[in-house]
């Protein structure tokens, strides 16, 4: 054995089984280390199950949503059930599946001329669109009782009321509410059913609360040590209101412009909420990558009047000169029909976004973007037909054709949050936040195309892993 | 395991903390051990490991300009029976980091230069050089260390 040998053979008798106490905090901190690996796979999992659950729900939804008329027909037809108890919500009719629909492939070809909308008979469930008849005093319709001649049009250009019944007359005298025939309804296309979905706002999705093993609690000024823990999990549920901004256009077509000033006339502003969960990641103390599930609605109100019912008011003037009486028009009302409908919008996103992270004590910065996918839009209600130029019902249910499409595909956006931390592992934020539908919402058949900005504020709170 | 995580680290914080991780492997990796060999050989390796881990992120420099012109004198068993082992950590703790990895390696675990080598993605004549230095630097240490009257009248 050389005697660089024996020197080592020295050294590892000295201290290949020295012993040193370790100091007692590592031990605190193996134990800290293994929980947090513990709860970053719990959190994998919910964030797995939550996706799962999120798109098989959506997938379910709009498989059982997308049912022909016939089956509700039959619905219809069937003798009518006792009425539910509280405790016993009704059954959704079952309906089989429509066909498939041709994908969206691009840009729309123009058409000039528009398949109708088609109509379908009325159910039993069905409910009648609200109509609002302004009350007409009997003090200036007493023109109205008399007969008129086709000679004795007015300057417009626009007939006068046909010559009332008996009925009508009895109605007028007694000063009740007074329907001008000449309009003679709605020309509307009413589904079968309301789609049980869109006939009642869709609800929340239910969080489950996710149990956290918690450490001993820190004193509340002390942010989470992020110098120490560089990386961590995050899990964060939300919810607040949010705005529509619909914007409509159209290939150079003169024909569609009236067209499309008559959709913004006709469809107001859209508001709604938001609500969601998600879980992220932050890296490197400032990197955040995110992903969740996301439900948007919001609603916007179809005003229509129609343009062709019109009430005249005219009174008849005796001439005693001549002996004769003649008609003198006091006024002409325009538009006294009116349809009112709140048209409501549902969609499940699938968002993934990515960000950076400033933090000041207990405040904080966030900036993330992304994108969405959009795996369910949900639509009741009416807009006008591009050919008839009346009101007509939408819905995903009447046959091969539609308005809007069954998802809306891909999505951006961006969004900055504050944040304060109330305690060492949670935090309360408030995040405005924009999106925009990056394709139209309607099908290529429908003459415009329709894209949505929507504008909105998570208000919401954090839990860090 | 703390003094082989003394002996690679270097000061104590880090020990803490190579200490800390290694036992972190050692649980989560429990299931790996299939009861060849010691059971303390099979943490020791991971101690080991998670050294060698800390130090290959941080990119040491082998060479140090001074230790060649030490004198290879060698130090009497009787040097070592007096210092103790926490002496003794503390002088290995003063080496450059590339000697005392290799000192550990090949002194005190008993691998080869070819394996230190192989690990360390070194010169097998790298590894040797760096270990003779690093010896005699240590024999220097404990030589001046037995001359010191503090340490003689301790000791007596």
């Amino acid at each position: 054995m050389t005697q660089e040998e024996k020197t080592d053979q020295l050294f590892r008798q000295k201290l290949h089984s020295a012993a040193v106490p370790p100091p007692a905090q590592v031990w605190t901190e193996v134990e800290l280390t293994l929980r947090k690996r513990r709860r970053r796979v719990i959190a994998w999992w919910i964030l797995t199950a939550a996706l799962t659950a999120g798109l098989g729900g959506a997938w379910w939804h709009y498989s059982t949503s997308s049912q022909t008329t016939d089956a509700r027909q039959m619905a219809a037809s069937a003798p009518p059930t006792a009425p539910h108890s509280a405790a016993a919500p009704p059954a959704s009719p079952t309906l089989p599946t429509l066909p498939k629909k041709e994908p969206y492939s691009g840009t729309p070809a123009p058409t000039t001329s528009f398949p109708p909308l088609k109509t379908a008979p009325l159910h039993a469930s069905y409910r009648k669109p609200e109509v609002i008849t302004p009350p007409v005093s009997s003090a200036n319709v007493n023109a109205l009782v008399t007969p008129r001649s086709a000679a004795q049009l007015t300057d417009a250009g626009h007939e006068y009321a046909a010559s009332p019944s008996e009925g009508l007359q009895q109605a007028i005298n007694s000063n009740t509410t007074v329907t001008v025939p000449g309009f003679a309804g709605m020309n509307m296309i009413a589904p079968a059913t309301l789609p049980d979905h869109l006939s009642r706002p869709a609800p929340v999705p239910t969080l489950q609360p996710v149990r956290v093993i918690r450490k001993k609690k820190e004193p509340a000024d002390k942010c989470y040590n992020f110098d120490t823990h560089p990386r961590v999990w995050m899990g964060e549920v939300y919810a607040g209101p949010l705005t529509a901004h619909k914007k409509l256009s159209h290939p150079s077509n003169p024909e569609l412009s009236q067209y499309l000033q008559q959709r913004y006339h006709t469809e107001g502003q859209g508001w709604g909420f938001v609500a969601g969960a998600r879980a992220g990641v932050l890296l490197s103390r400032h990197y955040l990558v995110q992903s969740g599930v996301e439900y948007e609605q919001f609603s916007e109100v179809f005003r229509y009047s129609d343009p062709s019912s019109i009430i005249v008011y005219t009174k008849q003037v005796y001439d005693p000169q001549t002996g004769q009486s003649t008609l003198d028009t006091i006024s002409i009302e325009f538009g006294s029909e009116t349809t009112r409908i709140i048209n409501r919008f549902g969609r499940i996103e699938v968002p993934l976004s990515a960000g950076y992270e400033w933090r000041h004590q207990r405040y904080g910065w966030r900036v993330t973007g992304g994108a969405a996918l959009n795996v369910f839009f949900g639509k009741r209600g009416a807009i006008l037909d591009p050919q008839t130029g009346k009101p007509a019902w939408f819905t995903p249910e009447t046959g091969q054709n539609e308005v809007f499409r069954s998802r809306t595909g891909l999505s951006a956006h961006g969004a900055a949050q504050l944040f304060w931390h109330p305690a060492t592992t949670t935090r309360l934020f408030v995040e405005p936040y924009y999106r925009k539908i990056l394709h139209s919402v309607t099908l290529d058949s429908h003459p415009l195309a329709q894209r949505y900005h929507i504008w909105g504020i998570r208000l919401g709170g954090t839990l860090i892993f | 395991m703390y003094a082989v995580c003394l002996r690679y680290a270097r000061n104590s914080a880090d020990a803490a903390d190579m200490l800390q991780e290694g036992f972190v492997k050692v649980f989560t990796k429990l299931d790996q051990y299939q009861f060849q060999g010691s059971f303390e050989g099979w943490i020791r390796r991971i101690m080991v490991n998670t050294a060698l881990r800390t130090y290959q992120k941080q990119r040491f420099d082998l060479e140090h300009s001074g230790y060649e012109v030490l004198p290879d004198l060698p130090v009497t068993p009787d040097a070592f029976s007096r210092i103790s082992e926490a002496e003794l950590l503390a002088l290995i703790e003063k080496l450059p980091d590339g000697y005392r990895v290799i000192f550990n390696l090949v002194a005190i675990e008993g691998y080869s230069h070819a394996e230190v080598a192989n690990v360390l993605q070194i010169q097998e004549s790298t590894s040797r050089s760096q270990l003779t230095k690093a010896r005699r630097w240590l024999c220097e240490q404990l030589r001046q260390l037995e001359q010191l009257p503090e340490y003689i009248s301790h000791n007596e």
